[in-house]
C-alpha cells in the first residue's frame, strides 16, 4: 500500500488528477463556508453582469451569482456521480461474480438482458428511465446507475473468469472452502484492480450524463443548481453574457479532466503486467 | 482390508449440448493406506482428470460417466456420488492436493499464515493459538528455517522451491490419508525437485498418508513410487510394481516410453522417440487399440478390436493383443468385455 502511494505521487499525472478531485471535493463539502452568496439569492440590479471583484464569474439572467452556483453545484455532480456509480458498481459487481463464477445458465440469462441495456445508447436508456420513473434528483441517480451496470457486470465477468483460471482457486476449493467464502474471500479482492479503474472513469461519466440529463431538464430540476441546469439557462444569453456558460462549462471539463487522469493513471498502476 | 482408495471403472466424458465424447475410460485403481501410487503418461493421457475427478473438480463440460470413486476412511463413500457438502468435508481433510505450479497456487493477496491456517479453520475447531502454533510446526517440517517470518510473508516474497514447501505443509496440516501430487515438481529446478520428491516422502511416511503421484517424469516414479499405472488416451494400458514396470514393461507403448529417457551409456545413439503425437479425445477410435496407430507391433485384430486387460504375470496387468499372440494372456475378468 505505501509503495501504491508512493507510485501515485511520483506519477506527476496521476497526483494532478487527485489534487483535482481532491479540490472539487472540499469545495463540495465546504460551500457553505467558500460561496459568498447562497446559490438562489437574486441581485436584481445586477442580472446578466460580467465578472468583476463583487461577482468574481459574472451573474445570470436572474441576478444570481454563477461562482456561488458552480460551488454548490459541485455538491450535486459529486452526488450524483459517487450515488449513481455506487448503484452501477455494486449491481455490477453482484450479477458479474455470480455470471463469471458459476457460468452456465444463470450467466446466459445475465449476459443476455445486459446485452438489451447495451443496445442502446447511455442517454436514451437514461432518458426511458427518468421517464417511467419521473424526473428528478435521486431518479436521475437511479438511470444512470442501471445505464452504467452492464459496463461493470461485463468488466466484472470477465475479470472473474481470468482469476478463476489461477491455481489459487482450484486450491481453495480442494481445501474445501465453500464456494460463496471462495468468491468474498479469493475472487473478489482479486478483480479489484480493474474494477477500481472503472469506477473513477464511470465517475466522470456520470457526472457528464448528469449534466447532459439536466441540460436536457429532466434531471436536477431548478432552481436548484447544477452544473447542467446552469447551461441550459445560459443557452439563451451565451451570446452577449459568454460568462454564464463558459464558466459552468469549464467545470464540467475540470472534473471530468481529473477524474479520466486520475483513472488512467491508476489503470497504469494496478496493471499486474506492470509491476515488479 | 478394503483399499483405502478404489476407482473401479472410470469413465469421464466431455460433454456439451452438441458433442459427446469420452475422454478417460475403465480406468481402475486400488490405492491401500500408507501405499505411494504413481500414474505416469504424457499431457492429454487423461491422468490429471483423473485426480480431479477423485476431487471432485471436474470442470463443467466433463461428466464422470461410469464407475465409482470409493474412499475408506472411517466411513465408505462413493465420491463419484456424493453431494457437495459432504464432498468439502473430504477435501483437504481427508484428500488433499499439491498442484503443478507453486506460482499460481498460492492467493497472492493473502499471507502464508492465512492462506495456511484457512484450512484448519475450515476443517478443524482449534484456537487462534493453538492454530497458530500448528502452523508453525508444519512450516518447519517442511524444512522452512524461519517460519515466524515465513507465516507474515506473501506468496511472492517466496522462492518457488519455498512455496511447493508451502504447498506441501498446506496439504498436509490437517493430516489426510491420500495426498495427491499432480506434477508436484514439474516447475521446479532439478536440484529443488529432489528435496521435494524426499520431503514428500519423509512426511507421507510419518504421517501415514498415501500418495497418488500424478507425473509424465519417469524418474519421479522410480524415486518415489511403489506401484504404477501406465496411462494413454484416457486408459491405463499397463499397471504393476514400479520393478515390473521399469525391468520387463510388457505394454508397447510402456516399451516406447522407457526407451526414449536417455541414459549415459548410449550417448552416441539418436534419442528414440514414438512416432506420431497422442491422439485427441475427438480422434480416439471406436473399436480397436487407442495406441494402435502409433505401435510398432500393429496388427489388423489391433484396429477392430479392443484389447482387455491381460494378467501378463503375477500381479502385472498389460492391454494389448500381443500377450494373447505370446500366449501368456490370462484374462483379468470377462465381465468387462466391450466391443
Amino acid at each position: 500500500m505505501k509503495v501504491f502511494v508512493q507510485r501515485l505521487i511520483d506519477d506527476k499525472v496521476g497526483l494532478f488528477g487527485l489534487i483535482g478531485i481532491l479540490l472539487v471535493v472540499l469545495l463540495a463539502l465546504l460551500a457553505p463556508l467558500i460561496a459568498p452568496y447562497k446559490p438562489d439569492t437574486m441581485f436584481t440590479e445586477h442580472v446578466l453582469e460580467g465578472p468583476s471583484s463583487q461577482f468574481l464569474f459574472g451573474t445570470d439572467e436572474f441576478g444570481r451569482d454563477i461562482f456561488s452556483r458552480i460551488i454548490y453545484g459541485a455538491q450535486v455532480s459529486l452526488q450524483v456521480g459517487l450515488i449513481a456509480v455506487g448503484i452501477g458498481a455494486i449491481g455490477g459487481l453482484i450479477l458479474g461474480l455470480i455470471s463469471g463464477y458459476f457460468q452456465g445458465k444463470v450467466d446466459q440469462v445475465i449476459m443476455r438482458v445486459m446485452d438489451v441495456f447495451f443496445a442502446f445508447p447511455d442517454i436514451l436508456l437514461a432518458l426511458t428511465i427518468i421517464a417511467v420513473l419521473g424526473p428528478n434528483l435521486t431518479n436521475t441517480m437511479i438511470a444512470i446507475g442501471i445505464v452504467f451496470m452492464p459496463v461493470f457486470t461485463r468488466l466484472v465477468r470477465s475479470a472473474v473468469m481470468t482469476v478463476k483460471e489461477n491455481e489459487y482457486i482450484t486450491n481453495a476449493q480442494a481445501i474445501g472452502v465453500r464456494p460463496s467464502l471462495i468468491i468474498v474471500r479469493h475472487i473478489t479482492p482479486n478483480i479489484m484492480a480493474p474494477f477500481i479503474v472503472q469506477i473513477t472513469l464511470a465517475l466522470s461519466g456520470a457526472i457528464l450524463t448528469e449534466a447532459a440529463l439536466s441540460f436536457l431538464g429532466l434531471g436536477v430540476q431548478p432552481p436548484n443548481p447544477s452544473w447542467g441546469v446552469m447551461l441550459n439557462d445560459a443557452r439563451t444569453y451565451m451570446e452577449f453574457a459568454p460568462w454564464t456558460i463558459l464558466f459552468p462549462a469549464v467545470a464540467i471539463v475540470m472534473t471530468i479532466f481529473c477524474f479520466n487522469l486520475l483513472g488512467d493513471s491508476l489503470r497504469d498502476l494496478l496493471d499486474p503486467k506492470l509491476k515488479q | 482390508m478394503k483399499p483405502l482408495l478404489n476407482i473401479e471403472n472410470l469413465s469421464i466424458n466431455y460433454m456439451t449440448n452438441k458433442k459427446d465424447f469420452n475422454i478417460v475410460k475403465d480406468v481402475n485403481i486400488k490405492i491401500d493406506e500408507r501405499m505411494k501410487y504413481g500414474i505416469v503418461g504424457e499431457s492429454g493421457s487423461g491422468k490429471s482428470l483423473t485426480s480431479l475427478a477423485i476431487m471432485n473438480l471436474l470442470p463443467e463440460v466433463l461428466k464422470i460417466q461410469e464407475g465409482s470413486i470409493e474412499l475408506n476412511t472411517d466411513s465408505t463413500k462413493d465420491l463419484a456420488n456424493i453431494s457437495k457438502k459432504e464432498m468439502r468435508k473430504v477435501r483437504g481433510r481427508e484428500i488433499s492436493m499439491i498442484f503443478q505450479e507453486p506460482m499460481t497456487a498460492l492467493d497472492p493477496l493473502y499471507t502464508i499464515e492465512y492462506q495456511l491456517l484457512e484450512v484448519l479453520k475450515i476443517h478443524k475447531t482449534y484456537s487462534k493459538k493453538e492454530m497458530y502454533k500448528i502452523g508453525v510446526d508444519m512450516l518447519k517440517k517442511v524444512g522452512i528455517a524461519r517460519p515466524d517470518q515465513v507465516m507474515k510473508d506473501y506468496p511472492h516474497q517466496l522462492s518457488g522451491g519455498m512455496r511447493q514447501r508451502v504447498m506441501i505443509a498446506m496439504a498436509l496440516i490437517c493430516q489426510p490419508k491420500l495426498l495427491i501430487a499432480d506434477e508436484p515438481t514439474t516447475a521446479l529446478d532439478v536440484t529443488i525437485q529432489a528435496q521435494i520428491l524426499d520431503l514428500m516422502n519423509e512426511l507421507s511416511d510419518l504421517h501415514n498418508t498415501a500418495i497418488l503421484m500424478i507425473t509424465h517424469d519417469l524418474g519421479v516414479i522410480l524415486e518415489t513410487c511403489e506401484r504404477v499405472a501406465v496411462m494413454y488416451a484416457g486408459q491405463i494400458v499397463e499397471e504393476s510394481t514400479v520393478e515390473k514396470i521399469f525391468e520387463e514393461p510388457a505394454h508397447p507403448y510402456t516399451k516406447g516410453l522407457l526407451s526414449s529417457i536417455r541414459s549415459l551409456g548410449n550417448k552416441s545413439e539418436e534419442l528414440y522417440s514414438i512416432p506420431g503425437n497422442v491422439p485427441t479425445p475427438d480422434q480416439y477410435q471406436e473399436l480397436g487399440c487407442r495406441f494402435a496407430t502409433r505401435c510398432p507391433y500393429a496388427m489388423d485384430q489391433c484396429f477392430n478390436q479392443e484389447p482387455l486387460m491381460y494378467q501378463v504375470q503375477d500381479d502385472h496387468l498389460s492391454k494389448c493383443w500381443l500377450h494373447v499372440e505370446e500366449g501368456r494372456a490370462n484374462e483379468r475378468s470377462s465381465e468387462r468385455t466391450r466391443s
